[in-house]
């Protein structure tokens, strides 16, 4: 019973979903409507090319610092056992990480483009 | 019910207009609309109900405003001010209905208004398609997904080559460059200029000029005063009010609308103004220019379309004194030097430079205006400093649009938009416009 309800209930949300879709539905855009706006005039080469994600770099730099944090819960678990042996493990850790810090910053990474 | 009451509501609401400008003066309706409640200037045609056509289309453009008439979403209608509507542009399907025919611009904001509550009570139909509906590049590929073209990106799968790579100018990481022209009606651009561009992510790296912008109308005054004596304040107010009416502009661009409406309004009614009213003109010109200084309306344009000393030198007028060239015909006239004039000049010649000369000179030119006022200085001259560069009986300001050439590639779209609004790029008419 409670697996029929468990489908029942999506199977008929499902339905009412695309009927309401159906009915607001506006007109599907016609050819000249959906064309891209550049104030009269038209695209001569394909819209399907590459962006530069100028943001990737720093996305990046963001990621390796988030898994950084996350190796630091279990070793403070660790810490508490280990003592001074386990703090300039993970000191070593964060200096390798500063250094690369320190490079990006060179390289202008922190720079917004 | 329920629609009748949404109708209503809607009609209640500001009518969004796209304007499309043709030649003869059609900045002067742009900021009379601007001003006037309950009409919402938008800056693309997806965003409007209405198509308002100002001032004569030529007839090599009615394609691009057929492209921009059927970019409007339903229901829709096109008005024409100024001149008359292009009849290749209407096609042989219908003729333009006499309502459509806008004689004066003072009539346009009522007959906006009338015209949305009819296409929305539905006494009014919408306007079809211009351009016939069917893929504008249709598809050539071999096979469902072009797998069986040529070479490694599937020939010419949709009728348009693919983007190709080519050397970036920012970073050196080469990437696809998007090729597409733009004009002679986007909102960013001097009315009626065309180009074809390549841009790399956000970064212009060519711009070829395919049609130059239409020219301005200079106001009559600056013209008399080649021929016949004219009261010196007249011509400084009519400089005031280009300038305000420029600066307004750059300030729509920048997001400041209601700045940009506040200068509109200063500017407005500039040609009737009183000795008297000169002085509270320029306290409020003051106080608009602190509030867009907190607001970092200049700060925003630092070391943006810097000009060299040779571009500089080309455009003279307002443009060459933001470089820091001492040049003004004003500074030879005996009328000007007898009241004080002075030369004032910027020293960066970029986007921040040119906003702050603009208002150096809508100040200089009230205090000039009120002295001249008081003394009734006339003037006749053979050489006329205009607000976009010398104006002599042989020459009128020229077109710079060849310039943006050189000038535009390197720049991020935001910053070509900035400086193509703070350059006055058009060539200058002798006549006084549509007005």
């Amino acid at each position: 019973m409670d697996l029929a309800n468990l489908l029942l209930i999506p199977l008929i949300a499902a339905v009412l979903i695309l009927a309401l879709e159906k009915c607001l539905r506006r007109n599907h855009s016609s050819y000249p409507q959906a064309r891209p706006y550049s104030g009269g005039g038209d695209l001569s080469s394909h819209a399907w090319c590459r962006f530069h994600v100028r943001y990737y770099p720093m996305a990046l730099l963001l990621i390796a610092f988030e898994m950084e944090m996350m190796f630091m819960y279990p070793w403070a678990v660790v810490y508490v056992a280990e003592g001074i042996k386990a703090l300039m493990e993970m000191g070593m850790f964060l200096t390798i990480l500063a250094l690369g810090i320190v490079y990006a910053w060179r390289e202008g990474v922190f720079r917004w483009q | 019910m329920a629609v009748s009451l949404w109708q209503r509501l809607a009609a209640r609401a500001s009518v969004p207009v796209f304007v499309a400008s043709g030649k003869d003066e059609p900045d002067e309706i742009q900021d009379m609309l601007w001003q006037t409640g309950r009409i919402k200037l938008v800056f693309t045609p997806r965003h409007a109900s209405l198509l308002v056509v100002t001032g004569q289309i030529p007839v090599e453009q009615s394609q691009s405003l057929a492209i921009i008439h059927d970019q409007l979403p339903h229901p829709r209608a096109t008005l024409w001010c100024g001149g008359q509507p292009c009849f290749e542009f209407i096609a042989a399907k219908r003729a333009p209905s006499p309502q459509t025919l806008v004689a004066s611009a003072e009539d346009l904001p009522q007959r906006i208004k009338e015209t949305q509550k009819q296409l929305l009570s539905g006494k009014r139909q919408s306007e079809p398609d211009l351009n016939p509906d069917r893929p504008p590049a249709p598809w050539q590929g071999k096979g469902d997904h072009g797998q069986g073209g040529e070479g490694m990106m599937g020939g010419k799968p949709y009728g348009r080559p693919m983007a190709m790579m080519e050397a970036d100018l920012r970073d050196g990481l080469m990437l696809d460059a998007l090729e597409f022209s733009v004009g002679p009606f986007y909102h960013g651009l001097p009315a009626g200029l065309m180009a074809s561009v390549s841009l790399q992510g956000d970064v212009i790296l060519k711009w070829q000029v395919e049609s130059p912008p239409f020219p301005t109308a200079l106001p009559s005054v600056f013209v008399r005063a080649l021929h016949q004596d004219t009261p010196l304040a007249d011509l400084e107010i009519w400089r005031v009010r280009v300038h305000l009416q420029r600066l307004a502009r750059m300030m729509a661009l920048d997001g400041l609308d209601c700045a940009a409406v506040r200068t509109l309004r200063l500017a407005g009614p500039l040609p009737c103004i009183t000795q008297a009213g000169l002085g509270a003109l320029q306290k409020q010109v003051g106080s608009l220019e602190k509030h867009l200084r907190k607001r970092g309306f200049f700060a925003l344009g630092a070391g943006i379309g810097e000009l060299d000393a040779q571009q500089a030198n080309l455009m003279g007028g307002y443009v060459g004194r933001a470089c820091g060239m001492q040049e003004d015909a004003r500074s030879t006239s005996k009328p000007y030097q007898a009241l004080g004039f002075t030369v004032s000049c910027q020293d960066k010649g970029d986007v921040q430079s040119r906003r702050l000369q603009l208002f150096a000179e809508v100040h200089q030119a009230i205090a000039l205006a009120a002295k001249a006022g008081r003394e009734e200085v006339m003037l006749t001259h053979e050489e006329i400093e205009t607000p976009v560069g010398r104006l002599t009986k042989r020459q009128a300001p020229k077109d710079h649009s060849e310039m943006l050439q050189s000038l535009l590639p390197g720049m991020e779209w935001r910053e070509a938009l900035m400086t193509l609004a703070s350059l006055p790029v058009a060539g200058a008419t002798r006549e006084g416009g549509w007005q």
